[in-house]
């Protein structure tokens, strides 16, 4: 049946709504009749309205909510609100809901809307947590550990659904939006007809955030060449964004604190360029063609978050630990001094075509410049030395995942992989092992090894015969890291097999077997390795 | 008026203090001859006749009165509210006499606002030999009625005429004391254990008592810590170190306090004596909100600790009154009551022991206890031919050393139990530093007079200044006034088994009916709830199933699965969501609300939206 009313779960920030947009706009492509519904948390809520593929934005104060909770007498009213949620007509009767979303909340709530169909994180009749879709479990595999992911965020929305999705932002600046900036900007003496820069020196979190006083320089060295600096961010970074305005010898103008998203992008739009941390504002530049000057530092990624588009181009520190892992604590981010205002003025003055080209063969950090390839996926193509082992491992997945994802038949990369079969010659071994031993197990329970007599002995004594090989698979992180993140992936469907009950969590197990199976054989024939002389899989899943 | 003439009427030595210091009023003489008296222009009694006056006032009581007795099998107890002169107790005498009921067996607690009242009243006693057992007690704004009455539920109440209506508020505010409806519902406690010693089983019995009264309750056992602060010693001999760790482990563990009271969002953390909850682990739970109370089962004289902590507690409970309370007073300790000790009947009970056992633990005479220096003495001036001594501290060489029993390893709580219950007279020596023998200034009375009673057992114990109050001398309790009397108790009663086993079984009804942890539990909340305006915000911001039902009223699938709980208790997402069965059984849309509730409430104390 044709979904009439398409709902979509989107509990994330700003960024992550505008990087979803073409996953949004394939889905309404697809189904042009249906309604598309983004219930999206209040504070982003005039995001969602800009995307002009939605027809609808249902606000949830998660904040306002989480706090009732935690105030004792207001749990009632937690309750009111949230059933409030549940009830709002255009939730009612849900064709389809895509979760965007990969929290467990965001799971158990997708049971509540009770949808016809459910793609993405969502709770079963009895409460299991599941996923559906392929894609969408990569997406949570990759969530503690994005160093070997190939893709930008944006093409694994893209791939989410199978629907074609095209590759690029949207973003609605409406007239109002542009006549308030243009008020702003007044006010603030800014001539909305001379060439802007705007510099974003926020982020999520510090440890992403370029120097202050640096930006301070680049911010007056590119005033001295004539255009007028904007400093962008929310109202919680206005006393950063002052304290560079100060350092920068008052030659930008602060109107952090004082945009709404709407005017946001209007002034961005307006901008010749944007230079900026990882950030939401990077994404909002970019729906709205203007390019990006991004400055990645910390656990932040370029080929995760880039901002997509062509032409955009993006700086990170050339030290092997960059980027470092989310939960990483370091003391002295010697990332955030290896990016100097040198480099970043001269890939500025690169992009507005005022100066010569970069320079940045000092191997202190790395520069790559987007563009989207002939499959429509975003590339960083390098400008400088490159990490020629994590990019072999790169374009490796990149082939590997989308043939066990997207059935894509041919290696999408063009690169022979055969240079990596020492790299995974154990690997692979280990992998035989492990099948090997999964194989026994599920025999064990098909050949009626298993008790059933006393209840709940059976499902014990399954899951306990599967637990070998399951902690082998989740030793390969340590032994194998080349095999990681396939191995992340089968883990991701091990966690969520269903232990309630014997049968589906032999089934669950079935479904990992297949998908360990299948990623052999694929693994084997990109490498060119032989096929291995093992037990008739699929007869044995049979 | 000197004080040993009101000192039966007068239990309370702060009311004993005020009516002694009072000035005497004027009394006049009414036309029948009988006095009366005035005050501050207004006549208390009527001039005529004020016999009269009370009788009259005695029918109006009387159906009130005969309601509340006739429902309290038990408990007998009135209270007279501004009883002026005190014609209403021969009224209420003659009354009560007249309805067959047995005197001796009612409570009369007479509250006067106005100690010169009272002083006039206790001067003339116009009630003259009354058979009531007839107390006084002044009412005011340092005295409060938990400590001197019994709770509200077990007595009734009546108000007297003039002497009631020159005080009216201060007697409408003692006696609005009465705890609201909305004050009712279960709250959340928290009972961290001391490290090791004698107030462990205080607080795990305090634990099971508050849970018995419908409470969510959350022991926080300690005891394995104590090997750590064992350890301490072990590390080095230097004083200053091992007082510098200890105290160190001291904040840790007041720290641990903490965290697990925010953690079970507790409204309460009840702590007994040596509970390692130190002054800034106090101020935090303050901050938080959360009400602390110190229940002090130990010796004041003894244990001067308290002066370091109390004044950081919300409330101080103590089983001592008197100069204590005045010490507290002083230190800044807003809310203080006595809360003597008690009985967990639900452990201390009477129990038939094995062949087996009672070859072990059976026993003409028996004591429990540690070895403490005034019983070494005493015991060793007895002549007893089948005593067993049980309990630590004993010296292994001296003229005790062939009762010891078992090398005076310690002995567990069920152990006593089974002593107590195998001996035909348990011998109760209350502890003392300070003197040999009996303590002539020994004040409470010991759990262990509790817990042999509560066995049904027999005991003989020493004298303490507020066992009349708690037992009856000679019916439910036999004591002896020094060690000499004690060969001689023993020979009598093991030769009157049947008196015995009726002294036994009166005491056992006295602590069932009185002096349970349960009872102590909900007295120190009636208390609390009524004294911590902390506690009373808290219970009052309470969500309880009622209340959510209410909120929800419209919605019957959701009724029906939150009548699943307790209507009084305050809803604990965490306990939902522990209680849905994920994957067994369908997950209904109310099991889905609450474990959404409980993901976003997580998600909001990682993400620190909440904290």
């Amino acid at each position: 049946m044709t979904p009439r009313n398409i709902a979509v779960l989107s509990f994330t920030r700003m960024g992550d709504l505008i990087q979803s947009t073409p996953l949004l706009r394939g889905v309404k492509n697809h189904y042009p009749a249906a309604k598309l519904i983004v219930v999206a948390l209040s504070r982003f809520v005039e995001t969602a309205k800009r995307l002009p593929m939605v027809d609808q934005v249902i606000a949830f104060d998660v904040d306002r909510f989480v706090q009732n909770l935690d105030q004792r007498g207001a749990l009632g009213a937690a309750t009111d609100e949230l059933q409030q949620l549940l009830r709002t007509p255009s939730l009612r009767n849900i064709d389809l809901l895509i979760n965007l979303s990969h929290t467990s909340q965001s799971a158990t709530l997708s049971n509540l809307l009770r949808p016809r169909e459910v793609m993405g994180m969502h709770r079963d009749n009895h409460g299991n947590r599941r996923i559906r879709g392929d894609w969408f479990c990569y997406l949570m595999s990759i969530m503690e550990d994005r160093s070997l992911n190939p893709f930008n965020l944006v093409d694994i929305y893209r791939n989410l659904l199978k629907c074609e999705a095209p590759g690029k932002l949207e973003f609605t600046v409406f007239s109002q939006d542009v006549a308030r900036a243009r008020a702003l900007s007044t006010k603030n003496d800014i001539d909305w007809s001379r060439p802007l820069i705007s510099i974003q020196p926020g982020a999520s979190h510090p440890a992403r955030c370029w120097p202050p006083e640096r930006y301070a320089e680049l911010s007056e060295r590119l005033s001295a060449d004539g255009y007028q600096i904007v400093i962008l961010g929310d109202s919680t970074e206005t006393a950063l964004a002052e304290k560079v305005r100060d350092m920068s010898g008052n030659s930008a103008v602060v109107l952090a604190g004082k945009t709404d998203v709407g005017s946001l992008a209007a002034i961005l739009k307006q901008s010749s360029l944007l230079i900026s941390n990882d950030t939401g504002t990077a994404h909002v530049a970019a729906s709205v063609n203007t390019p990006v000057l991004g400055i990645f530092l910390g656990p932040a990624s370029p080929k995760d978050t880039a901002p997509y588009g062509n032409k955009h181009r993006l700086l990170e520190a050339n030290l092997p630990c960059a980027p470092c892992n989310y939960h990483s604590i370091c003391s002295g981010q010697i990332c955030k001094t290896m990016i100097g205002v040198d480099e970043v003025l001269a890939e500025a003055r690169s992009m507005l075509s005022v100066g010569d080209l970069p320079a940045t063969s000092d191997n202190r950090n790395r520069c790559s410049i987007t563009s989207i390839d002939d499959y429509g996926f975003l590339r960083l193509t390098p400008i400088g030395d490159q990490n020629r082992e994590c990019c072999d491992l790169l374009t490796f997945y990149r082939d590997f995942w989308l043939r066990l994802l997207s059935d894509k038949p041919d290696s999408v990369t063009g690169c022979e992989h055969r240079g990596l079969q020492g790299r995974f010659h154990t690997s692979m071994e280990a992998l035989d092992e492990i099948q090997r031993e999964a194989l026994f197990a599920d025999r064990c329970h098909r050949e009626g090894a298993v008790s059933r007599k006393t209840p709940g002995a059976g499902i014990r004594e399954h899951i306990s015969r599967h637990l070998n090989w399951q902690n082998k698979l989740r030793g390969l992180f340590r032994l194998h890291p080349e095999i990681a993140p396939f191995a992340g992936y089968l883990v991701v469907h091990v966690v969520l097999a269903r232990t309630g009950d014997l049968d589906c969590y032999q089934d669950d197990m079935k479904t990992v077997l297949r998908h360990l199976d299948r990623g052999m054989i694929i693994m084997r024939n990109l490498l060119n390795l032989p096929a291995a002389k093992r037990p008739v899989v699929e007869r044995e899943l049979a | 008026m000197r004080e040993l003439e009101i000192q039966s009427l007068v239990p309370n030595e702060n009311s004993r203090h005020l009516i002694l210091q009072a000035a005497d009023l004027p009394v006049e003489q009414g036309r029948a001859g009988e006095p009366t008296l005035a005050f501050e222009g207004r006549r208390l009694h009527s001039a005529v006749d004020p016999r009269a006056e009370a009788q009259q006032w005695m029918q109006e009581q009387k159906q009130l009165l005969l309601e509340a007795l006739q429902s309290k099998t038990e408990k007998r107890v009135i209270v007279l509210a501004g009883p002026a002169l005190g014609y209403c107790v021969s009224a209420l005498e003659e009354f009560l006499a007249k309805e067959s009921f047995n005197l001796a067996r009612i409570e009369v607690h007479c509250l006067e606002a106005v100690p010169e009242i009272a002083r006039a009243a206790l001067r003339l006693r116009v009630w003259k030999n009354t058979n009531l057992q007839l107390f006084w007690h002044i009412l005011n704004d340092t005295d409060n009625l938990q400590e001197i009455l019994p709770p509200a539920s077990e007595s009734v109440t009546l108000k007297g005429t003039s002497g009631y209506q020159i005080r009216s508020k201060i007697y409408d505010a003692a006696l609005a004391e009465e705890i609201p409806d909305d004050q009712h519902a279960s709250l959340r406690i928290l009972v961290p254990t001391p490290l090791y010693g004698g107030s462990v089983p205080a607080a795990i019995h305090s634990a099971n008592a508050f849970r018995e009264l419908g409470h969510q309750v959350e022991l926080l056992d300690l005891t394995s810590f104590y090997e750590s602060y064992q350890r301490i010693e072990s590390l080095t001999n230097r004083r200053e170190y091992i007082n510098r760790l200890k105290g160190m482990l001291a904040s840790f563990l007041g720290e641990c306090i903490v965290a697990k009271a925010i953690e079970f969002n507790a409204d309460l953390v009840w702590s007994v004596a040596q509970t390692p909850l130190t002054p800034p682990a106090l101020q935090e739970l303050r901050q938080k909100k959360i009400t602390s109370a110190l229940w002090f089962v130990e010796d004041y004289r003894l244990f001067n600790y308290w002066r370091e902590i109390a004044s950081f507690y919300d409330a101080v409970f103590t089983i001592q009154k008197g100069e204590f309370h005045r010490q507290l007073s002083k230190l800044g300790v807003r809310n203080i009551a006595y809360l003597p000790c008690a009985a967990d009947p639900s452990v201390h009970q009477k129990i038939e022991l094995e062949k087996s056992e009672r070859a072990r633990y059976a026993s003409e005479v028996s004591f429990v206890g540690a070895g403490y220096q005034n019983r070494l003495q005493a015991f060793s001036k007895l002549n007893l031919r089948n005593f067993k001594i049980w309990g630590n501290d004993w010296p292994d060489r001296g003229p005790v050393t062939n009762w010891i029993q078992e090398r005076g390893r310690r002995v567990t709580t069920g152990e006593t139990a089974r002593i107590f219950s195998a001996t035909s007279v348990n011998l109760n020596l209350h502890s003392s530093t300070t003197h040999p023998g009996v303590d002539p200034g020994g004040d409470f009375v010991n759990p262990r007079t509790f817990e042999i009673a509560a066995c049904g057992a027999f005991q003989i114990v020493d004298r303490r200044e507020y066992l009349p109050e708690l037992f009856v001398e000679g019916k439910e309790i036999v004591v002896f006034d020094r060690i000499e009397e004690i060969p001689r108790l023993i020979e009598k009663y093991l030769r009157e088994e049947t008196a015995r086993k009726e002294i036994a079984a009166k005491a056992r009804a006295r602590v069932l009916s009185e002096h349970t942890y349960a009872h102590r539990m909900n007295s120190a909340l009636r208390f609390l709830r009524t004294r911590s305006s902390q506690l009373k915000k808290r219970i009052q911001s309470k969500t309880t199933f009622a209340s959510l039902k209410d909120a929800v009223s419209d919605d019957h699938e959701m009724i029906e699965f939150l009548n699943k709980f307790d209507s009084e208790q305050e809803v604990d997402l965490e306990q939902i969501a522990n209680r849905v069965q994920l994957g067994k059984g369908k997950l209904t849309r109310p099991e889905g609300i609450f474990l959404l509730m409980k993901e976003f409430r997580d998600w909001g104390l990682e993400k620190g939206v909440i904290s």
